[in-house]
């Protein structure tokens, strides 16, 4: 049978669309709340408050660092951007040290140097991370899992805007009430509002693992990849100690000397080689937050006398477009403006892999043999829709739920929270398998609305930064995150209502059934 | 408030454009557009568009401008949506 194109762009779009849809609403839902994912690190670490200052951070990181780990082979300090207000360092034990254990080379700083009494907590990160990591699955298939996906994104996208029939007729169109329409138009809505963002961040989301997914450029030119990267960052090459103690020199003349050679841009990593020898070297590494690109400039000082030993070099067309991609997707260099356009987008993508779902449904309702009893196929899209839909902010509920109820000296406390994660998404798919279809939806929305709606008033009761005394002492990011639970709250709690009064209206008079739910009277 | 005034315009210019889309007509305006008047609409809708993408590159630079103006437009559009919905006769 021969089709037009556009019959089967619609072909391709529906199938490209569902057979990774699941995985795509989680991660474009993850993805959007990693926009504000330093904020989400405050929020778990209420016990954080004082803001703090680069310079006077990488100070107070290098006197901790200086007792702790004095012949350490290195040190690494992450410096708080005006977005965060905690120091992290790592540093490799010394030549000859016993191994040590990730957790025992780490730590959490104020602005002083002082080790943070907080929580144990992934925060913001494993959001994050499970945005292109997953979880629990070895990285590489996890990635290439990830990289499947957004391919399949991408191609729905093109499909979808060549299938789409009256894109600039339609542009401004959303009918509501009135059935399948209305899936399709909110579903056209989302996707073409937001074209340009939905196009940028999945190509740009691609390129951020490029060279995983097509690593044959590098292995025509290079023997190995640690090659090329050698060749782009530079040869990381280990000095042996000589032995001739030399103190760590002060770190805010030199952030000054890289910050006025980068055109006012701020320093964010520091890392010292050797430090305490006279071999010691101090690189600094521009902050992300400073510029969009993310492959940042470095410079590189010898300790002794302030030399410079290196700078990054000038990069080719192509690594800097890499770089400006990664950034582009990242958003770590927006403001809060634009921050916020980031993170409503994120939700408007995350609506139009919802609605597409939710739609694939629809279109097939009616057409069912017997819409009592659905084809297994159906069933099953049906009911992992909700797993996905519903699960996924459910699970980040029960994590930031945890966050505030389980004890905060609990040893373990992280992994605790992230385990509260997948069991609400696990209790979310069960609850969607174990009950009569009529249910599926209003059920775990009405469940997760309410816990999202409880989570502003366990945060007041658990911490000192409740919404009356936040909104009290002026405290914006608390304020406007136990805002932004509610508002969530309050939207899941509607969107409950109204399939439940739907639902109800179709079983009291089946004549006005609306098509495309519980068509009885067919 | 750049980012106000910028998706202000944008909204007036995407207003311009729905008027001049016969199906919002009756919602926005209560009655059909001449030909000439769709013009207008249309041309005055690409003009404010356009001098968002002025105002925001001179806010922001080209670079960041670009990017803001392309936020900026689809909040605009999801505003004149979320209008039209409301406007619309029950």
């Amino acid at each position: 049978m021969k089709q037009g194109l556009r019959q089967s762009m619609a072909w391709l779009h529906t199938w490209s669309g569902l057979a990774l849809g699941w995985l795509l609403f989680a991660m474009f839902a993850t993805g959007t709340v990693s926009y504000f994912q330093d904020e989400i690190t405050l929020w778990m670490q209420p016990e954080v408050r004082a803001g703090s200052d680069p310079e006077r951070a990488a100070q107070g990181a290098i006197d901790y660092l200086s007792k702790v780990a004095p012949d350490a082979r290195s040190w690494y300090i992450g410096l708080p951007g005006p977005r965060g207000a905690t120091t992290e360092v790592f540093w490799q034990p010394g030549e000859g040290a016993p191994p040590r254990a990730r957790a025992e080379t780490q730590a959490l700083l104020d602005a002083a140097g002082h080790p943070l009494a907080v929580r144990e907590t992934q925060g913001g990160r494993f959001l994050y991370r499970f945005h292109f990591d997953l979880y629990a699955l070895p990285v590489i298939w996890a990635r290439y899992l990830v990289g499947i996906a957004a391919m399949a994104m991408l191609v729905a996208i093109l499909s979808g805007v060549i299938t789409h029939k009256k894109i600039f007729t339609d542009f401004f169109t959303l009918r509501l009430g009135k059935g399948q329409r209305s899936w399709l138009d909110a579903h056209n809505v989302s996707a073409v509002l937001a074209l340009p963002f939905h196009a940028m961040i999945t190509f740009t989301g691609l390129v951020t693992l490029a060279s995983l997914y097509m690593p044959f450029g590098i292995l025509a030119n290079y023997p190995q990849t640690s090659a090329f990267f050698e060749a782009v960052n530079g040869p990381d090459k280990t000095v042996a100690r000589s032995g001739e103690a030399l103190p760590v020199p002060a770190i805010a003349p030199l952030m000054e000397h890289a910050r006025q050679r980068w055109d006012g841009k701020a320093v964010g990593v520091v890392r010292i080689t050797n430090p305490g020898d006279a071999t010691a070297t101090i690189s600094l590494r521009r902050a992300a937050h400073a510029a969009i690109g993310t492959a940042g400039e470095t410079l590189v000082l010898a300790a002794r006398d302030g030399a410079l030993l290196g700078a990054s070099k000038a990069k080719g067309p192509g690594l800097t477009t890499q770089s400006v991609m990664v950034g582009l997707h990242a958003g770590r260099f927006a403001d809060l403006a634009l921050r916020w356009i980031y993170f409503l987008f994120g939700l408007t993508g995350t609506a139009m892999v919802g609605t597409g779902l939710v739609l694939w449904t629809v279109k097939r309702r009616q057409r069912l043999a017997d819409p009592a009893r659905p084809h297994f196929g159906f069933r099953l899209v049906e009911r992992l829709n909700v797993a996905a839909v519903v699960g996924v902010p459910a699970a980040i509920a029960a994590y930031f739920l945890a966050n505030r109820l389980l004890p905060v000296d609990l040893p373990g406390h992280a992994e605790a929270e992230i385990h509260a994660f997948f069991l609400a998404w696990a209790a979310t798919l069960a609850w969607a398998i174990l009950r009569p279809a009529a249910r599926i939806w209003i059920e775990p929305l009405a469940a997760t609305g309410t816990a999202y709606l409880l989570l502003p008033l366990v945060n007041a009761l658990t911490s000192e930064r409740g919404l009356p005394a936040s909104l009290a002492h002026g405290d914006l990011l608390f304020a406007g995150f136990d805002l932004v639970l509610l508002a969530t709250g309050l939207g899941l709690l509607l969107a409950a209502r109204t399939l439940h009064r739907r639902a109800r209206a179709a079983r009291t008079t089946p004549s006005r059934a609306l098509p495309h739910r519980h068509a009885r009277s067919t | 408030m750049i980012h106000v005034l910028v998706i202000a315009v944008c909204a007036m210019g995407f207003l311009a454009l729905a008027a001049a889309q016969k199906r919002h007509q009756r919602d926005l305006v209560r009655r059909t557009l001449t030909a000439r008047e769709i013009r207008a609409a249309r041309t005055g809708g690409a003009a404010l568009l356009t001098f968002a993408l002025v105002l925001d590159s001179r806010a922001f630079g080209l670079a960041l401008g670009l990017l803001t103006w392309t936020g900026h437009l689809a909040l605009a559009a999801g505003a004149i949506v979320a209008l039209l919905v409301v406007r619309k006769p029950a």
